[in-house]
């Protein structure tokens, strides 16, 4: 029905730009293109004082990524694990199984999104914002406390949404894929004159697959299929005004996932097993310079909340079914401010001051379900000081410096430093030395655990402590390419892991882990002007506990490959966006070895279509391997199977 | 749970979309602020008259240099990449030494020269290089193109007694949309 829609063409003319197309822009248009500024500051990638990695929304469309987990599989470094509820990520050999995503920090436009009782980022599906309303995001690898505090331990992701001048009147998409999958979003964008205004929706539905679990095999858990608890169902809804300086932005954003994993010692193949996850925030945000100060001022409120009813299977067969809950509360109240300056010549300051205050930090009442809470004994306030300066040393040499002191009412004060040694030894060649501090604070659930009686509280908990050292190269060779490459040192402190205490045989989280690791990266990266692009990456990390023996570390893949093709086939028009990801072996919980796969994601994007029209399909796991991903602590199973062949098709209209 | 679609669906899918008539446009993208200031250099190349006597013969490059810490990295060469002025192919050099300098057309002096910019300015009279800088004050002080950011739009401001000086003459095109021209 919808290729008589494609064959449909209107006649209105309708005229865009790529950022390649710029020089055949008019002078008029160039003097309305509104410009992005880099990470804190303007500045190219190569002048950055870490590792960046920016992925475009013209990326996003021509590879079909499907949610900011996607995006991250194309990073080097990253290697990210599903199972069935909610997608993890590693960054440079970490991933230990049973983390909440609390190491690495996301934010939206600035926007910390890391809730505070977990402090869980959202990746895959239960991401807070579709896809689609992304103009770029940027992946700043290393510790970067410095500026940011908490989280920041591994990476930064800044998620960067489009503004009304973007999106440019009215937006509609439509999409259906494999497991009975449907998506559509409508977006409404517009400048008038000094206010721009953007409005977007988005839903989706998947009845999911039907599972086979071996573990579950026997007849009384139906052989091991689970059926219709799969499923997966969001919404989410964007607003951003600006108005001058100001930015006012607002999201709601909740998402319904069934577990098909019978987690925590749930009934297998009960449809009632599921984790509802909402996030709302509205933030407002103001730009201006002041004299030959840039100011930068925000204030931010967070809700966010869980809902995960569990059906606990009975110890006794006959006894009842116990509903008990995984679940959270958490609001918290942001304020922040920022100013920055050239001080002279070959010199930039910037001086920021940021205050959290978390409102409320409960958790779900593992005996009262399904509306009690825990709330949590000390709600806890966070303010910082950062300072940074970039001093061009000589016109080739800058050297990129910078603290940054939190304070939190719960463990006290931290102070986590960074610098960088930034030489530009030719036109093409820049050579960088980094090295960071950062911290992760402990969570909530760390200091005051709501498992049940057998878990003890630590009210003494500190955070954990990384120590980076990196050298970096980065070289462009000839018109269109450019080699860039790393060696990096990272060594973990005060790891917040479950003991057993030996005084009363209960559990506790503490500061009692140590890791290592030792890693290297290659990436290559091309364009050629006739639209042909492409990136290839190479990764292999050691990443070792310090303790007798030196093991590995779970679910960290030594070796990762990657490769990322963008094939114009008709100019503009129709394109063909190949993706290829390589894993090592990773070890599982129970150390098993999971064998390395390598997965191959295909995309065709035809491009203005009848003016309007854009028309995707994808392929995803395209040679449709089989690989598993390790399963985590609360799961039964110690490896979890991965999606086959999936596909999509994917129309969008703008009018 | 079947898929949504069968194999030839997805052959119909390619047939359709190979069939469709092809048009010139593109989704739009924010640009970096370097990637703005590299178009309008290429812009200004041809919007800018340079004295007959520059160009002696018809297969000398038109040249865009950088002065001082270079801020356009690859931006700028992807611009001109295999792009002509007036049948002249664009070439982009990286200068530190002002004598040298003088052989450009278009000269855009880096922030990192800042303290130093009157010196530069000075050494630079005669030549018919036109200046082009980002710093706050590179045309009161006698650059004759000062690229200014105004709420997150890149504008300029045009010091056109400077560029007269050099016997470079602007086209009222580029007049009109310079956000100010002074001299």
């Amino acid at each position: 029905m919808w290729l008589l829609a494609i064959c449909a063409a209107t006649a209105t003319a309708f005229a865009q730009q790529t950022a390649k197309d710029l020089s055949d822009a008019s002078l008029e248009e160039l003097s309305n293109i509104q410009v992005y500024s880099a990470s804190k500051h303007m500045q190219s990638a190569s002048d950055a004082p870490a590792s960046v990695t920016v992925v475009t929304a013209d990326e996003i469309q021509k590879y079909g990524y499907r949610n900011l987990a996607d995006i991250l599989r194309s990073v080097p470094g990253f290697y990210v694990t599903y199972d069935r509820d909610y997608t993890f990520v590693g960054v440079r050999g970490f991933g230990r199984l049973g983390d909440w995503n609390s190491r690495i920090l996301v934010l939206i436009d600035g926007h910390r999104i890391n809730n505070n009782v977990l402090g869980q980022a959202m990746l895959g599906n239960e991401f807070l914002v579709d896809v689609d309303m992304i103009e770029r995001v940027e992946i700043v690898r290393g510790p970067s406390s410095s500026l940011y505090g908490a989280n920041a331990f591994f990476a930064v992701i800044n998620v960067i949404t489009r503004t009304a001048k973007q999106v440019q009147d009215w937006e509609f998409s439509f999409q259906r894929g494999s497991f009975g999958t449907d998506e559509g979003r409508a977006t409404y964008g517009h400048q008038f004159h000094d206010l721009g205004v953007l409005l977007s929706g988005t839903f989706y539905n998947s009845s999911g697959q039907t599972l086979f679990f071996p573990q579950f095999d026997s007849p009384a858990t139906n052989y091991g299929i689970t059926r219709d608890t799969d499923y997966e169902s969001y919404k989410h809804i964007l607003a951003t005004l600006t108005f001058h300086g100001f930015t006012l932005q607002g999201l709601f954003s909740t998402r319904d996932k069934g577990v098909p994993t019978a987690y925590f010692g749930a009934v297998f193949n009960d449809p009632a097993d599921h984790n509802v996850d909402s996030h709302q925030y509205v933030s407002l945000d103001y730009q201006h310079p002041i004299g030959k100060w840039q100011l930068d001022a925000g204030t931010s409120y967070d809700q966010a909340r869980l809902q995960g009813p569990v059906p606990e299977a009975p110890s006794m067969p006959g006894d009842p079914i116990v509903l008990s809950t995984f679940s959270f509360r958490g609001n918290w109240w942001t304020g922040d401010i920022k100013v920055s300056r050239d001080l002279f010549e070959r010199n930039h300051l910037t001086l920021g001051s940021e205050i959290r205050d978390n409102l409320r930090q409960d958790q779900g009442d593992l005996l009262n379900p399904p509306n009690a809470f825990t709330p949590v004994p000390n709600s806890s306030l966070i303010t910082a000081l950062y300072a940074q300066d970039e001093f061009g040393i000589t016109s080739r040499l800058t050297l990129n410096a910078g603290f940054r002191y939190d304070h939190y009412s719960t463990f006290g004060g931290t102070t986590n430093p960074r610098a960088a040694l930034i030489f530009r030894a030719a036109a093409k060649t820049t050579l960088k030395l980094l090295y960071g501090n950062a911290f992760s604070a402990p969570d909530v659930y760390e200091i005051s655990p709501d498992f049940g009686g057998f878990y003890d509280n630590n009210f003494k908990l500190q955070p954990e402590h990384i120590q980076s050292l990196e050298a970096r190269a980065e070289q462009g060779l000839g018109e269109h390419f450019q080699l860039a490459g790393g060696v990096y040192r990272n060594r973990i402190d005060d790891l917040i892991t479950l003991v057993q205490v030996s005084s009363d045989e209960n559990f506790q989280y503490q500061n009692s882990g140590n890791a290592d690791a030792l890693g290297m990266d290659v990436e290559v990266t091309g364009r050629a002007s006739n639209g042909l692009q492409g990136k290839a990456s190479f990764d292999y990390v050691d990443a070792y506990s310090e303790t007798s023996g030196h093991p590995q570390l779970n679910n960290s893949p030594g070796p990762m490959a990657k490769l990322n093709l963008i094939v114009p086939l008709i100019d503009q028009r129709l394109s063909a966006g190949v993706e290829g990801q390589f894993l090592g072996r990773r070890l599982t919980l129970l150390q098993d070895s999971l064998s390395s796969y390598q997965v191959f994601n295909v995309t065709l994007l035809g491009h203005t279509i009848g003016k309007h029209l854009d028309l995707a399909a994808s392929a995803f796991n395209i040679l449709n391997k089989k690989y598993f991903d390790p399963g985590r602590p609360e799961d039964p199973e110690d490896a979890i199977q991965q999606d086959g062949r999936s596909l999509r098709i994917k129309i969008t209209g703008r009018f | 749970m079947k898929h949504a679609t069968t194999p030839s669906g997805w052959r119909a899918l390619q047939v359709v979309i190979l069939l469709l008539m092809p048009l010139h446009s593109a989704t739009a993208q924010s640009a970096s602020e370097y990637q703005v200031k590299a178009a309008f250099l290429y812009n200004f190349a041809k919007f800018i008259e340079w004295p007959p006597s520059t160009f002696p013969d018809a297969s000398m490059p038109f040249r865009i240099c950088i002065f001082g810490r270079d801020p356009f990295g690859q931006e700028l060469r992807d611009m001109v990449n295999e792009k002509t002025v007036n049948g002249r192919k664009l070439e982009i050099d990286y200068m530190v030494d002002v004598q040298l300098a003088k052989a450009c057309h278009i000269l855009f002096i880096a922030s990192s020269e800042k303290a130093r910019l009157k010196q530069i300015l000075e050494s630079l009279q005669g030549s018919v290089a036109l200046t082009v800088g980002d710093t706050e004050g590179f045309a009161e002080q006698g650059g004759m193109i000062n690229f200014v950011l105004d709420h997150d739009r890149v504008q300029f401001k045009v010091n056109r007694s400077a560029a007269e000086l050099a016997g470079l003459r602007i086209s009222s095109k580029l007049l009109t949309v310079a956000k100010l021209v002074i001299g």
